[in-house]
């Protein structure tokens, strides 16, 4: 029943939940409208709804959905019973949202929040949210057009840990995370990856954050995992990376199904078996694994819980077409693409690859960011798929771009139909093989929902 | 015979710091579109430190940054580089120079609480901070482009809080059609002196405005091997396509001076 908020917080929620069961009952999505009903008659919402409900809060420019899923999964495992906005319906009203429809279950013991927060919203959710901690993966160039510039990301990070008390976990090798860290170091704990694990720095492409933001000397590397993050030093003014509490040792395996890394804590080491490939995403695990440590689970037991993580729709999600599969990765920022496209420069069952750029605002109205990520690293490599395709509504920007990457003409098709032409690649792709969709946001929301459709996949709101 | 390739010297000042929004695009379209025709560009990156002679190189490449890091380089740049830019511009050669890093080119920047920073000096031109971003896409009509017997338009984005005002020794690049441009106010976009371009529109401006590129290229071989008529067209048919797009997108008829 209405708690603190009383016959405000009674009419939101009736309001909020009337909309929940109407749009479920015409099988739509309902991630934001309800939330946002309900938030505009009671702007207190979320702090009536996560009232004595520990919290964790998910945040940070890249791998947060995946981080939030792994830690879902620990929790899970680790009898918790949880409560998680699952479709990336990340700002205030989505937030609302999930509480909402999850009013009841938050009563039960042993049940806990985990939330992926939109960096500029979580200032605004903090205080309200209250969370027990709150994980911050990393700070990359992103969206610049949402925001300006990182500097006014990072503050609104800084305004959100202030107006809370929670336990900052975050990454040791990021020198704009660290930032964040600085002054409030009683109460952060870092996870990272061993810097003896790292690659040498020459080996590594880094172009953002290159200079110490305390006194603009050019930072010197020991060494380097990917984009800015490694063993950074401040040869100016002494600020470096940080020793890491929860840190990745050594990488045993790396395939495309996923890693078995070492991960340790203190002197105690235990073996990961991540079930997402990529580099990030043995940080999106270290990740996972120190928060759960923040929030009073056991370090080894977390970690062994990381193999049941169901992985996040279009990151990494492999689909069964018929004798073919489908590998969606979600591409939103230089960095992300980066990776991305390393990784599929490094597949060996690629039949064909399909880029999709689209503009909406949460893709980012401004499509340069494509061009400052090494696409031209296929070509270099001799790793460009038989067929490559570019479509989504800036498809001759895309297109543009993969003829500068050294994409033969003969070798790409366009089309502003994004669908139809997956179709015709997936023709394309021998038997056996693999097509990889790198779609941006809103390019793999509907990409996503025409094979939920065609092969009887979960609808992202389930 | 053999032939000598002959070679383009481009100097890419503060690659670390100033490389936002796909300025590596505009350094990729140079790069390329020379080697097309044979020519063989070096691309030499000079920050911090580094010293820079103006009788090294042909072309200069200036791109955005943010504002943090904009802070980092001043004192560099005011120091170690100011005059020889001067210097390089007034004896002709090419500058191809990006949002932030157009702005550097001008005589100061005045903060929205009236603080006055200044600048290199090679351009008469001002910004002042604002308020609000003028961010978007744009499209812009160039006169200048259009009397060198290139593609008028130039289609981008821009994303920028300070407003460029120009003084009467600078021409404006260009005509804002769709966006904001200089200032928001006055209709002008970028800015042109000598053999020296200035734009608001960011990242991959080069790309998708083949045009324009070929003007900066060809001002810059003009002043190296003394060759003034215009470059050999390439295909452009993907090009065409993405800037047609653009012009589409903000419902720009491209035979229409007014759009
Ligand atoms: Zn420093």
């Amino acid at each position: 029943m209405p708690g603190r908020g009383g016959i405000r917080t009674g009419i939101a929620v009736a309001a909020g939940g009337t909309i929940l069961r109407g749009l479920r009952l015409i099988k739509r999505g309902a991630t934001t409208l309800p939330g946002k009903v309900a938030l505009g008659l009671d702007p207190d919402l979320l702090r009536s709804l996560s009232k004595d409900v520990p919290v964790i809060a998910v945040t940070g420019t890249n791998g947060k959905t995946t981080t939030t899923r792994m830690l879902c999964a620990i929790l899970r495992g680790l009898g918790w019973s949880v409560v998680t906005n699952r479709s990336g319906a990340n700002l205030s009203t989505g937030l609302a949202t999930t509480l909402l429809e999850n009013r009841r279950r938050l009563r039960r013991p042993r049940t806990a929040a985990v939330l992926e927060i939109d960096e500029a919203a979580f200032r605004r959710v903090a205080a309200g949210l209250s969370p027990r901690v709150v994980v911050v993966t990393n700070l990359f160039r992103d969206q610049l057009d949402r925001y300006g510039e990182l500097a006014t990301t990072m503050q609104f990070l800084a305004e959100g840990l202030d107006a809370c008390d929670a336990r900052l976990v975050t990454d040791a090798d990021d020198s704009l995370c660290v930032s964040l860290g600085r002054g409030r170091e009683e109460r952060t704990l870092y996870y990272g990856f061993d810097p003896a694990a790292m690659l040498p720095p020459d080996a590594v492409r880094g172009t953002e954050a290159t200079h110490c933001l305390f006194c603009g000397a050019h930072y010197v590397y020991a060494g380097r995992t990917y984009g800015h993050l490694g063993d950074f030093a401040c040869p100016g003014c002494g600020y470096r990376r940080p020793a890491s509490s929860v840190s990745c040792r050594e990488i045993l395996e790396e395939d495309a199904h996923g890693s078995r890394a070492v991960f340790v804590r203190g002197d105690e080491a235990v073996e990961a078996d991540v079930p997402v490939p990529g580099r990030y995403n043995l940080y999106n695990a270290l990740a996972a694994a120190a928060a759960a440590v923040a929030f009073g689970e056991s370090f080894a037991a977390s970690v062994a819980q990381l193999p049941t993580t169901d992985v996040g729709f279009g990151r990494m999600e492999l689909i069964q077409a018929g004798d073919r599969r489908i590998r969606l990765i979600l591409v939103k920022n230089p960095a992300g693409f980066d990776q991305a496209v390393e990784f599929l420069a490094r597949a060996t069952d690629a039949g064909a690859a399909l880029f999709v750029l689209n503009d909406g605002i949460a893709d980012g109205t401004d499509v340069s960011w494509i061009w400052d990520a090494d696409l031209e690293r296929l070509a270099d490599q001799g790793r460009v798929p038989p067929i490559v395709g570019a479509s989504g509504q800036r498809v001759h920007d895309m297109a543009l771009r993969l003829v500068y990457a050294g994409v033969p003409s003969d070798r790409l098709r366009t089309s502003g139909d994004a669908y139809g032409l997956m179709r015709e690649c997936l023709a394309a792709c021998p038997p056996g093989s693999c097509l990889y969709v790198l779609p941006t946001y809103t390019a793999m929301l509907a990409l996503r929902a025409r094979l939920a459709s065609d092969y009887g996949l979960a609808g992202f709101w389930e | 015979m053999t032939k000598t390739v002959k070679r383009v010297r481009i100097a890419h000042l503060y690659p670390e710091l100033l490389n936002l929004y796909g300025d590596r695009g505009n350094l990729l379209a140079l790069v390329r579109r020379l080697a097309l025709r044979g020519f063989e560009a070096e691309v030499r990156r000079i920050g911090v430190g580094d010293a820079f002679r103006p009788d090294e190189h042909d072309l200069v490449f200036l791109g955005g940054g943010q504002d943090y890091e904009q802070a980092i380089l001043m004192a560099d740049l005011l120091a170690h580089k100011a005059a020889a830019i001067r210097e390089a511009v007034e004896d002709d050669r090419a500058f191809l120079c990006i949002c932030g890093g157009y702005q550097l080119m001008g005589r100061y920047y005045r903060t929205a609480e009236g603080r006055q920073l200044d600048f290199v000096g090679a351009l008469d031109l001002w910004t002042v901070g604002g308020e609000k971003r003028l961010i978007g896409n744009t499209a812009y009509r160039s006169d200048l482009l259009e009397q060198a017997g290139k593609d008028p338009w130039i289609v981008g984005f821009e994303n920028h809080s300070g407003r460029t005002f120009l003084g009467a020794g600078v021409k404006p690049l260009a005509t804002v059609v769709r966006g904001h441009g200089n200032n928001g106010d006055d209709g002008t976009e970028g800015a042109a002196y000598r053999n020296v371009f200035g734009t608001y529109s960011h990242g991959s401006v080069l790309p998708k405005n083949p045009g324009f590129a070929d003007l900066v290229l060809e001002r810059a071989l003009a002043r190296r091997y003394g060759e003034d008529g215009p470059l050999a067209p390439l295909d452009d048919a993907y090009e065409r396509l993405a800037q047609t797009a653009a012009l589409r997108a903000l419902s720009v008829d491209r035979s229409r001076r007014n759009g």
